[in-house]
């Protein structure tokens, strides 16, 4: 295995709470493990305050944690131990701004060539040079021919492929993209969101991505780190986080859950036999299970089918449709079972659920089961 | 599910932050930083510490070691708690006046469809353009009993005038007429970061206007109202020129006034007035203190950021009546001594305004202001004293509140807390604390400008600190970090993204500060020697000595000059506009 182009190791960090005793602090990052291969996206993805962007800016240098250490290739920018606290100027790695950070003073040329242009003289590249990749990187983001424009001439799409050009110029070891797409409007965040796959994909940057928008962290990721409390939650593909999570967290977080608590009735084989205060269900997707355990039933709202009561095979559950959402793509429905809401989504292309019975169908191989304590790592 | 709050972390509270030392050495550029850091808390250390720590010395110690018997000087007769009184009476009196001209000019200006809007802003540069040294004697001109422009006339008619220059009244009307515009902008930015719909809704419960301004209006700014409470008290408090030109000639004392004569007369007693200086330094910090020092944390409540274009309230037929009232006001408060200066610049000798005064107006005036000796020395000094310190004020204070606002350095916030601590210094305390320090001092600087520029600096930091750091403050954090994280060190990132990003603001700091030091009297007239003197200790002196004509056409140059440095600088720009602030 090559060297991970970014190791972090045991990363902790603790606010004051302003009363100045260090036990009312918030941790906001809390025991942060991780490392990132060359060429991969990391997306780092939490609700607000879930220590996403703290754990960014200290990887930037723009925080320095209380423990850990964080390598960059073999560099040790950050060791609390040994006393290593490289500033953000010495990490050679670049940042997308949640604001852009567009220098309103400068023109689009100089905000791009800044980096190259503050090294120190002795390594300073010529000053044609410089006008040439700033044009080159400038074309890379479709911004070609702009570079005389003030920077607040710009549109918002332009001025984020402004920011990433800047980030870009230096041809850094790692990016950081803190909230990149978050200050565009939905359809912009949209192209954007493939637009930097693209470029992302094509340069083969290692990229860290702080984002709380769960569409974006699995449209972009190679693998996503589920983050809540200043602890990374589940770190995995794209798929493992929303197709298997493991804990209540990441299910709840990653897409809409129906979380159901339950008790193990039965083990045979690969099906697991499970009662819920809303009635009995089957499982094929669990581990480690015993007779009589608490465990928690995850079911995905496209995972339950709905048709009407026509008494054709036996129905997991029968409940009656209290609301439906009519999404364009889908709909979204809410039924309720024994009293309990569950949420449900089906094909568009139905229509007149509303306040009838359903029988309610579901795969038992898309039926996860979550041992209780769910918030165990 | 995805939240709806992409807040970050709230990162501006960590504790530990980017100043801890670094021992691998790699960091030149930080470590620039820590020298200039630790020079400019030294240097803002020593100015504001210095003079106030003398002052302690002087007050406390004598041959015999520790001594409070300053004290037994300074309070130990039947005038001092008439002083004591008189000060808390022309502080609480004109602190009155200017609240309730200040508030109810903003509250009009910001909310009613009040005509003569646009003399409103013109009357709040009136402090800026005539300062108390000449504001001052232009009441007198107007209001002193027997021969004022305007109380002559009525005493004639009258056997004795209703209004007097001289005495409490007069202090506590000038004083508050001056402090006004003050309340006025500050309760003016109060009222416009209100949300109106608050006051809509009680308008449509059926409230009249006066219900919705006592009920709903006036509460909600309360907070505002109180830190404007607190400010013009201290600044009353503080005030020299109105008590010294107005008070003392009636025999009235207050602090500041009782300061400057112990130390100016013969004998000098500077041991009971460090102790005046120093009972009167404690009330001040006592209000600031129990108040929060005149900031309220509760403002931002009434303010959602969210631009508001509200509906002016229509003041229907009393619009007549209060647009009188508010020209009244500035006949009043600018009309009538800015003409009375000139008139009385331009009249030969003193007199009341007939038509045989008008037919002999002319210059001579200015004729014996320009041969008067060693004006053109202190017009010199003057200037230079005035560029030369704002440019320092500025110059440390960018640096200063950088350092406040943009890091998180270990000791930054007492950094910020010296540097603003000469607000509750009065200018003439800081004049004697600084003669205490300089008269001990080793090398020849008392007497000369050198010190005048100490004192300035000194006064005048806790202004630049507020134009740098309000300016500094609004570039946002990420502006900087991008730089860093392009390679920048501390000294680049300051040359090419703060400094210019700040640069609109720090120039209106460095104009804000040299108008106040251009006319700046109340330090300056304990430290000005014969090599000296500046343009307005002649002014005091001048005016000391009764020769009225003098003031008033040297009066008339300082309201000149300052009115051009502030068309000037509003022709600069908006951007650069002046702000007149407490």
């Amino acid at each position: 295995m090559t060297t991970p182009m970014l190791t972090v190791e045991g990363l902790r960090k603790t606010f004051s709470a302003g009363t100045g005793r260090a036990e009312d602090g918030v941790h906001a990052i809390d025991d942060v493990s991780f490392d990132v291969q060359p060429g991969e996206l990391l997306t780092l993805l939490g609700p607000s305050g879930c220590g996403k962007s703290t754990t960014l800016r200290a990887i930037a240098g723009l925080e320095h944690p209380d423990s850990g250490r964080i390598s960059i290739g073999d560099r040790t920018v950050f060791h609390a131990d040994s006393g290593t606290r490289l500033g953000p100027d010495e990490r050679g790695l670049s940042m997308v701004f949640q604001s852009y950070a567009i220098w309103p003073h400068m023109n689009v040329f100089d905000n791009v060539a800044f980096p190259l242009q503050v090294v120190p003289r002795r390594q300073r590249r010529p000053r044609q040079e410089i006008r040439d990749r700033v044009e080159r990187v400038l074309r890379t983001v479709e911004l070609g021919g702009l570079g005389s424009r003030p920077a607040t001439k710009l549109s918002g799409g332009q001025q984020q492929r402004l920011a990433l050009a800047r980030a870009l110029v230096t041809d850094p070891d790692l990016l950081l993209l803190d909230e990149p797409l978050s200050n565009l409007d939905a359809k912009l965040r949209e192209s954007m969101r493939l637009e930097l796959k693209r470029i992302q994909r094509s340069l083969g940057v290692t990229s860290i991505y702080v984002t709380h928008d769960q569409g974006e962290a699995l449209a972009l990721s190679s693998r996503i780190a589920v983050m809540d409390k200043g602890r990374i939650m589940q770190l995995g593909t794209p798929r493992e986080i929303y197709e298997a999570p493991t804990c209540e967290f990441v299910a709840q977080f990653i897409g809409t859950s129906n979380v159901l608590p339950a008790t193990v009735g039965a083990v045979e084989g690969d099906l697991a036999e499970l009662s819920t205060e809303v009635g009995p269900i089957s499982s094929r997707s669990w581990s480690d299970l015993t007779v009589g355990q608490d465990v928690l039933v995850i079911i995905r709202p496209e995972d339950i089918s709905l048709r009407s009561p026509d008494g054709e095979g036996a129905a997991h559950w029968r409940g009656k449709v209290v609301a439906g959402a009519y999404l364009g793509e889908a709909i979204d429905y809410v039924v309720t079972v024994d009293g309990r809401e569950l949420r449900c989504r089906s094909g568009p292309s139905e229509s007149g659920r509303i306040d009838t019975e359903v029988d309610l169908d579901i795969d038992p191989s898309r039926v996860h089961v979550l041992r209780s304590e769910g918030a165990s790592r | 599910m995805t939240t709806t709050h992409p807040n970050k972390p709230p990162t501006g509270q960590a504790v530990a932050g980017t100043g801890q030392t670094d021992r691998s050495g790699r960091r030149g550029g930080d470590r620039l930083r820590t020298v200039v850091y630790v020079l400019t808390g030294l240097v803002v250390l020593y100015l504001v510490g210095a003079p106030l720590l003398f002052l302690m010395w002087g007050t406390f110690f004598d041959a015999d070691g520790v001594t409070l018997d300053s004290f037994r000087r300074a309070f130990g007769s039947a005038e001092a708690a008439e002083m004591v009184g008189n000060s808390l009476m022309f502080a609480f009196g004109a602190g009155v006046v200017s609240l309730v001209t200040g508030t109810t000019l903003a509250y009009l200006y910001a909310r009613t469809d009040v005509p003569f809007k646009s003399v409103f802003f013109a009357a709040s540069l009136v402090p800026l353009i005539l300062p108390p040294v000449v504001y001052a004697p232009a009441w007198v001109f107007l209001f002193s009993e027997d021969v004022g422009a305007i109380s002559g006339p009525l005493t004639q008619i009258f056997g004795a005038s209703p209004v007097n220059a001289y005495g409490m009244t007069g202090m506590i009307a000038v004083e508050g007429l001056h402090l006004a515009p003050i309340v006025f902008l500050f309760m003016v930015a109060a009222f416009r970061s209100m949300d109106p719909s608050l006051e809509e809704a009680g308008k449509v419960c059926g409230a009249r206007w006066s219900a919705v301004a006592r009920r709903i209006t006036l509460p909600l700014v309360k907070p505002a109202l109180a830190s404007a409470t607190v400010i013009v008290i201290v600044l009353g408090l503080e005030s020299f020129e109105v008590p010294v030109m107005l008070g003392e000639p009636a025999g009235l004392y207050v602090f500041t006034s009782r300061i400057y004569f112990l130390t100016n007369d013969f004998p000098a007693d500077l041991g009971a007035a460090g102790a005046l200086s120093v009972a009167l330094m404690a009330v001040a910090a006592l209000l600031l203190a129990v108040t929060g020092g005149g900031r309220s944390g509760r403002e931002h409540q009434t303010v959602t950021g969210k631009a508001f274009r509200p509906a002016p309230v229509s003041l229907g037929r009393a619009r007549v009546w209060v647009g009188s009232v508010v020209a009244f006001y500035f006949v009043v408060a600018v009309i009538a001594p800015v003409l009375v200066l000139i008139y009385v610049a331009l009249s030969p000798y003193y007199q009341a305004p007939s038509i045989e005064a008008f037919s002999a107006l002319g210059f001579s005036n200015f004729e014996k202001l320009a041969e008067l000796p060693g004006l053109g020395s202190a017009l010199v000094n003057t200037v230079l004293l005035a560029v030369v310190s704002a440019t320092l004020v500025m110059l440390v204070t960018v640096v200063a509140s950088s350092f406040v606002v943009r890091t998180r350095l270990p000791g930054r916030r007492i950094l910020d807390w010296i540097a603003l601590a000469p607000l509750m210094v009065p200018g003439v305390v800081l004049g004697l604390g600084l003669s205490f320090v300089y008269l001990r001092f080793p090398f020849p600087v008392y007497g000369t400008v050198i010190l005048l520029a100490i004192a300035y600096v000194t006064r005048f930091i806790p202004y630049g600190m507020r134009y740098a750091g309000a300016s500094m403050a609004q570039v946002s954090n990420e502006l900087e970090e991008a730089a860093r994280i392009g390679g920048a060190r501390w000294a680049t990132t300051m040359r090419r993204v703060l400094l210019p990003l700040t640069a609109p603001g720090v120039l209106s700091g460095w104009i804000f500060v040299l108008m106040i030091t251009f006319r700046e009297l109340s330090s300056t007239v304990l430290l000005a020697g014969p090599d000296s003197e500046v343009l307005s200790v002649i002014l005091f002196r001048q005016y000391n000595e009764g020769t009225f004509g003098i003031v008033a056409a040297l009066g008339v140059l300082m309201a000149v000059a300052l009115l051009t440095i502030i068309l000037l600088a509003n022709r600069l720009g908006s951007r650069f506009g002046i702000r007149v602030e407490a």
